[in-house]
């Protein structure tokens, strides 16, 4: 049994998980004055089938919570309890303490059992706030249906008495059970009856007997003299099954079995399958398949550069049909590499989804009205780009809302609109993704930042364009709040964002005008699958340099070659930069000829660095590949790629070759955020 | 325990090993089977900045990014060549992949646990990696504990701060 269960686990507190999210998402965007009840029955329907799922897997008090919980808004749907904000608040509470302790019950650890005791009393006050508004004798009776179940077992499959142990289990938990019996088909199959008292409607009851049996093996009958029939089902006479009997892939049941379930009212699963089914238009895979899936990709677009190379010396006349197999091989591969990287990602709808709720908290936190707009949510991206940018983006949109947006008697004295209004919009440009967080509000402020940067020390002048005054919130430790709050002002924040944001390869503009509003402008390569590089040589290893962290490349003239203390710089366009040669930082053999060397000028947060190199060998988009999944992090390099003849390259680490060149020689020009 | 040779084919109840042999100059060397991927050529290996000398650098296996380890160099036992008969060992250790560079590979053998002797104290060598000597026909098998060997902290293979 342990084991049968413990394959649906994971199926459990995956599937709740996403009603949470359903749910808070539902809660959030619910219209107080008018809720739509189709959402009403989506709320009560997440907090529900998390309750069935708790219950067959025994998890107690889960399931007495959600059982609370679910009898509110089951009283919510129903009219009978008006929406307010503080309930809805309350609501939201819960539906994190559900959260969290399935999080604890996922990973084992002891649940916080005194924070559900105390959202469990806050909904119990709820109800109790609604005694004065009895329930009439019909809706309780409405409440109740009655149904009768048969559910079909195989036998062979694993073992049927586990199932039904189970089973008995889970319906023990759903209301009051009656008149269990269970009665062999055939050898292969044995139908299970029982009849249930529950206030539940039928579309759950069979989500929660699919935890553990196939939906076509469940029959569910509503009994039509318990009030009206649960409000979600077909009605019963459109149900009139009129194929020769068969549901699903089973075989029909002997007559002494069927007679048990009246044909007519049989609720065949058919239609909701095939509903199902059309739904079905996306599968969950692991990532790691996904992965392996682009890697045997990226080894074809080798052996097909390999392939290419070897017959590029061939008469095309004389082999064309070799030739004409080789461009379609080409082709198809690069096509079927896209369309592997394609997979990967996913819209950014993954991370704004989580910015309504965090608006709404805050905004109420300090007082503001703020209406949120969204944009461009299906902006596809990376996965591994959208986990690393859902901090950074949470903090601009907490940062716009904390110091951006003004109260709304200090709007309304403005003469602007008592709301602030809050844009988060994202699209693709070119190669890369924009997301650009907008406020209405205040705008930076040049002198108290200016006056910030002189009390940390930093430099910083009148004369200093606004952008770059802009610049220096990402300091560690930068902070012109007025005031510490529980929201932000520690001056941590910003300069994780902007080392986030740099770690991912990107970079953020700041504009904003005084009393206008602030716009901060994130921009993302698509992909970290993928990286434009120049090939470069040096002392005959070939090495790749992300294409953008060159600024330039030159071939200087003896005479622009100066040397500090020793260390060499170079003078380019009136600005002395440090030059580094990678054969001495990496131990290589010294080419001969340095006056045929090339300099790549490196510019990473306007530090610039000048990296000598034997050759540019050209430009090219490599796969990137963990250099430390079978080694270890060497520094000065950031990961690894396979060239088109199969060897490895190293892709070099520009922001670490330009700090390095800067602790060794003095800059001209030092940067402020230092 | 007490150690007794007993012959090779012997019927006995105690569990056999196979180890793979191998020739590090004049020595043979054995290693555990089960930790073997794969046997390949040595090319194309691309070298790692200021890694240690015994540390070849890197290939592509398949995609995945390879260190190659010489052991000839790492025991000082023999002139390292390299040319067509070089044979890597692609091992698995742990969740890696590490290639092991020898003079060249010679045999599976079945050692039973009776069949391994423990290694002698030397004085100046350093025994921690070995399981035990064996021995084959004439010669002596030195049968090394390679995962032991590969994850220690001296290759510098592994992130030490990482685990």
């Amino acid at each position: 049994m342990a084991l049968d269960l413990s394959r649906f686990a994971k199926a459990f507190f995956e599937e709740a998980h996403e009603h949470m999210s359903a749910l808070e998402t539902l809660l959030v965007a619910i219209d107080l004055r008018a809720p739509d009840n189709e959402d009403l029955n989506a709320i009560f329907r997440a907090v529900h089938s998390v309750k069935g799922g708790a219950a067959a897997f025994g998890h107690k008090a889960l399931s007495e919570f959600t059982h609370d919980f679910e009898s509110i808004l089951d009283r919510v749907r129903k009219g009978q309890l008006a929406l307010t904000k503080p309930r809805v608040n309350t609501f939201l509470k819960a539906g994190d303490i559900m959260r969290h302790h399935l999080l604890a019950l996922e990973q084992e650890s002891p649940p916080d059992k005194a924070a559900m005791d105390a959202s469990r009393q806050a909904l119990l006050a709820l109800s109790v706030e609604t005694l004065d508004e009895p329930l009439t004798e019909q809706d309780a009776s409405a409440t109740v249906p009655r149904y009768q179940v048969e559910v079909h077992l195989e036998r062979s499959q694993y073992g049927a008495d586990t199932v039904l142990n189970a089973l008995k289990e889970d319906i023990a938990g759903l209301g009051e059970v009656r008149n269990i019996r269970t009665e062999a088909i055939d050898e292969r199959l044995i139908a299970f009856f029982f009849d249930l008292d529950t206030d539940i409607d039928a579309d759950e009851l069979r989500e929660s007997l699919e935890f553990l049996v196939p939906a076509e093996a469940i029959n569910i009958l509503a009994n039509e003299r318990r009030g009206s029939p649960p409000q979600s089902a077909t009605p019963l006479t459109a149900l009139v099954d009129d194929s020769d009997g068969e549901f699903g892939f089973f075989e029909p049941p002997e007559p002494a079995a069927r007679q048990a379930v009246p044909r007519a009212a049989v609720i065949t699963d058919s239609d909701v399958q095939l509903s199902s089914l059309v739904d079905a238009s996306s599968i969950r895979v692991n990532v790691v398949k996904v992965d392996q899936l682009i890697n045997l990709v990226g080894e074809l677009v080798i052996a097909e550069a390999m392939l290419s190379l070897s017959t590029q010396g061939m008469d095309p006349n004389q082999e064309t049909r070799l030739a004409a197999g080789l461009a379609q091989l080409a082709r198809n591969t690069r096509d079927l590499q896209d369309a592997v990287l394609a997979i990967r990602m996913l819209p950014i709808s993954f991370v704004f989804s989580r910015l309504p709720r965090l608006t709404r908290d805050l905004s109420e936190r300090l007082g503001k009205e703020v209406d949120l707009e969204l944009f461009g949510e299906d902006t596809e991206l990376d996965k591994s780009v959208i986990e690393k940018i859902a901090d950074p983006l949470t903090h601009l949109v907490r940062n716009a809302i904390d110091h951006g947006i003004e109260t709304p008697d200090v709007r309304a004295a403005l003469g602007k609109p008592p709301n602030g209004l809050l844009t988060v919009r994202a699209s693709h440009q070119g190669g890369s993704i924009v997301i650009r967080v907008t406020d209405d509000g205040a705008g930076l402020n040049r002198e108290r930042i200016l006056a910030k940067a002189q009390e940390l020390g930093l430099d910083g002048g009148e004369t200093w364009e606004d952008e770059e005054v802009w610049q220096l919130i990402f300091t560690p430790g930068f902070s012109t709040a007025a005031a510490v709050t529980d929201v932000s002002g520690r001056g941590v924040g910003m300069d994780v964002v902007w080392q986030n944001v740099h770690t991912l390869g990107g970079k953020i503009d700041i504009d904003s005008s005084p009393g206008a509003g602030t716009s901060m402008t994130i921009r993302l390569p698509l992909t970290l699958a993928i990286l434009d590089g120049m090939s470069i040589s040096v002392s005959g290893e070939t090495y790749i340099l992300p294409l953008a962290s060159i600024a330039q490349s030159l071939q200087p003239e003896r005479s622009d070659i100066k040397s500090v203390n020793g260390n060499e710089v170079v003078l380019v366009r009136g600005e002395y930069i440090p030059i580094t040669s990678l054969a001495t930082l990496f131990n290589l053999p010294a080419s001969s000829d340095t006056d045929q060397a090339i300099l790549v000028i490196l510019e990473i947060d306007e530090k610039r660095a000048a990296l000598r190199v034997d050759e540019l060998l050209g430009q090219q988009q490599v796969v990137l590949k963990s250099l430390e999944a079978n080694y270890r992090k060497v520094s000065g390099v950031s990961g690894a790629t396979i060239l088109g003849d199969g060897r490895v390259a190293l892709i070099l680490d520009a922001g670490f070759l330009v700090s390095i060149a800067h602790s060794v020689a003095p800059t001209t020009r030092v940067a402020h955020a230092a | 325990m007490s150690v007794t040779y007993s012959q090779r084919n012997t019927v006995t109840t105690e569990p056999v090993h196979e180890y793979l042999s191998f020739g590090l100059g004049a020595e043979q060397y054995a290693i555990d089977i089960l930790k073997v991927q794969e046997l390949r050529g040595y090319d194309a290996v691309t070298r790692i900045a200021n890694a240690p000398e015994f540390i070849k650098g890197v290939v592509n296996l398949r995609g995945v990014i390879v260190p190659i380890v010489d052991l000839r160099i790492k025991f000082s036992l023999a002139d390292p060549v390299y040319n067509e008969f070089t044979v890597v060992i692609v091992l698995n250790i742990g969740k890696r992949v590490i290639g092991a560079v020898v003079d060249s590979v010679s045999d599976v053998v079945r050692l039973a646990e009776s069949d391994i002797h423990p290694p002698p104290e030397f004085g100046s060598f350093d025994t921690k990696y070995l399981v035990g000597l064996a021995t084959v026909g004439e010669g002596m098998l030195i049968l090394l504990d390679i995962e032991k060997m590969l994850s220690s902290a001296e290759m510098a293979l592994v992130e030490q701060t990482a685990t």
